[in-house]
């Protein structure tokens, strides 16, 4: 067990109003998953990863890495946010050796080498962040989180704002990279299809409160993209969020 | 590349009739009120000969002006940056400063003189602390907003990869809050300019451009008065135009927002 999340309940209050975003959630994730926490805006699934990677205290509950609380950030869970976070006054080295600690001194250009490598973008090392696309520069923050040698990688929407077809792509060279690099892998989408490309297994949210309303274990048989019983698993979630059969009331 | 070079070029071309244009009002003004009026208004050239004439000693006014300013303006600078910054960073010295910022900000600089009589008399350290207490607001003011504008999840990164405090200070709080700090220097830097020249005036002793303009007042020298002007312009235009433009440049240019 590398993590795990025990009884958490979250509320954020403002003056006006008090949204329960996460309710009883209990969830353990293994060494070596891939796990997709899917879910529409809104049902706190940004929270929970907040709360893995140590940015957000949960209001009752806690969460494990390793069997000890996570009590803050640490370099032992790297993060890959929705947006871009390179340091727009760097450029790609000098913003994947930020990541690196200084006991890893020795051999940090050949890091930084092998990162860009994993990803796909060797020779870009002296770009700025704003000479590169959307996509790259994800796979920047993904090399910048390859290189601190965390056992996982906490991913909040990496690909959310950028093309289908380069989304495509870029989940198919993720599954190369979490093949090879035996890391666990907690990823959230509100894609239910890339949910079930790439992950190993899947976790289902409802909204408001956000509860684990689902859990399939694809890591015995992982349905191939697009195939008839890919299709029916997603038809399958689709059904449990409530989106197959929207409310008559609601139609337009 | 090559159209942002242009970009510069041209920038570089529209400056240089923008001095031009003021080259050439300055002319025709002289010429109207010499012919048609018959007053000694001096034409460019006359002002630019007195600035050269040694006995008038214009450049050591200016060197002892510049010297003054650029006192005032690094210590304005080094405290206005220190303190922009811990207020930046902490909002408890923030609520306690910034009253305090807020009327910095408020006084025209004249009205230190007389504080600045009472504490340091006639002289060097007069128009210094006048200076500094002039260019100290804006400094103060936009270095802490360029530190409070910088992008939470910036800062929520840094915190994941556990940099240590002087790694997340050096490589994201402060070329992250470069834009505003410099921002800040301008106007702080053209603050302090413009009351040099009073200052000296006011409280100015035996040299500085701003003291040989008002000499001139009594000499009735007029072509030196206006040789002191000209210095003054040309020294700010230097370092507006050169010196702080060209790093703001810099800096935009590197993050690809030009």
């Amino acid at each position: 067990m590398i993590l795990e999340f025990r009884g958490i309940d979250h509320r954020y209050r403002s003056k006006e109003s008090e949204i329960h975003a996460l309710s009883g959630i209990d969830l353990k994730v293994s060494e070596g998953e891939f796990l997709c926490i899917v879910g529409s805006s809104g049902c706190g699934k940004t929270s929970l990863l907040h709360m893995a990677a140590g940015l957000l205290q949960p209001e009752s509950g806690e969460v494990l890495f390793r069997g000890k609380t996570i009590t803050g950030p640490g370099r032992d869970r790297a993060v890959v946010f929705q947006e871009s976070t390179l340091m727009p006054w760097l450029n790609v080295e000098e913003n994947i050796l930020l990541a690196m600690d200084s006991s890893q001194k020795n051999d940090q250009k050949e890091a930084v080498a092998n990162a860009l490598e994993t990803v796909g973008l060797r020779g870009f090392d002296h770009a700025m962040p704003h000479e590169l696309s959307g996509g790259m520069k994800q796979k920047v923050s993904i090399a910048r989180s390859l290189v601190m040698n965390s056992p996982i990688l906490l991913m909040d929407e990496p690909f959310s704002s950028l093309d289908e077809q380069t989304r495509a792509r870029l989940n198919r060279e993720m599954i190369t990279i979490w093949e090879k690099s035996q890391k666990t892998v907690i990823f959230i989408t509100h894609s239910i299809r890339e949910a079930l490309t790439l992950g190993s297994r899947v976790v289902l949210l409802s909204v408001r409160p956000g509860k684990v309303i689902g859990d399939w274990d694809l890591s015995r048989e992982k349905p191939s993209v697009d195939s008839i019983p890919f299709n029916t698993l997603a038809q399958k979630i689709r059904g449990s969020m409530g989106l197959c059969c929207p409310p008559k009331e609601h139609t337009t | 590349m090559n159209h942002i070079k242009n970009k510069t070029q041209n920038k570089k071309e529209g400056q240089l009739s923008g001095i031009l244009m003021i080259l050439l009002i300055w002319i025709l003004l002289a010429a109207y009120q010499r012919i048609a009026l018959d007053k000694p208004f001096p034409y460019p050239w006359e002002a630019i000969l007195a600035l050269l004439d040694p006995s008038q000693n214009m450049l050591l006014h200016a060197g002892a002006s510049l010297l003054r300013w650029g006192s005032g303006f690094i210590l304005a600078s080094s405290l206005g940056i220190v303190l922009g910054i811990i207020m930046g960073l902490s909002p408890v010295v923030e609520r306690l400063f910034s009253p305090l910022v807020t009327v910095l900000q408020l006084i025209p600089g004249l009205a230190w003189i007389p504080i600045t009589m009472i504490v340091f008399g006639l002289g060097n350290g007069a128009t210094i602390f006048m200076i500094t207490v002039t260019a100290i607001a804006p400094i103060i003011i936009n270095t802490r907003s360029g530190i409070q504008q910088i992008e939470t999840v910036l800062l929520q990164a840094a915190q994941t990869m556990e940099l240590s405090p002087r790694r997340t200070f050096f490589r994201v709080i402060l070329p992250g809050a470069a834009p505003s700090i410099i921002s800040g220097l301008r106007t702080g830097a053209a603050n302090g300019f413009r009351v040099l020249i009073s200052a000296e005036m006011v409280v100015g002793s035996s040299l500085g451009l701003g003291y040989a303009l008002y000499q001139s007042r009594w000499t009735l020298d007029y072509q030196a008065a206006f040789g002191a002007l000209t210095l003054i312009i040309i020294i700010g235009l230097i370092v507006e135009r050169v010196i702080f433009s060209s790093l703001d440049c810099h800096i935009r240019q590197k993050r690809g927002l030009l």
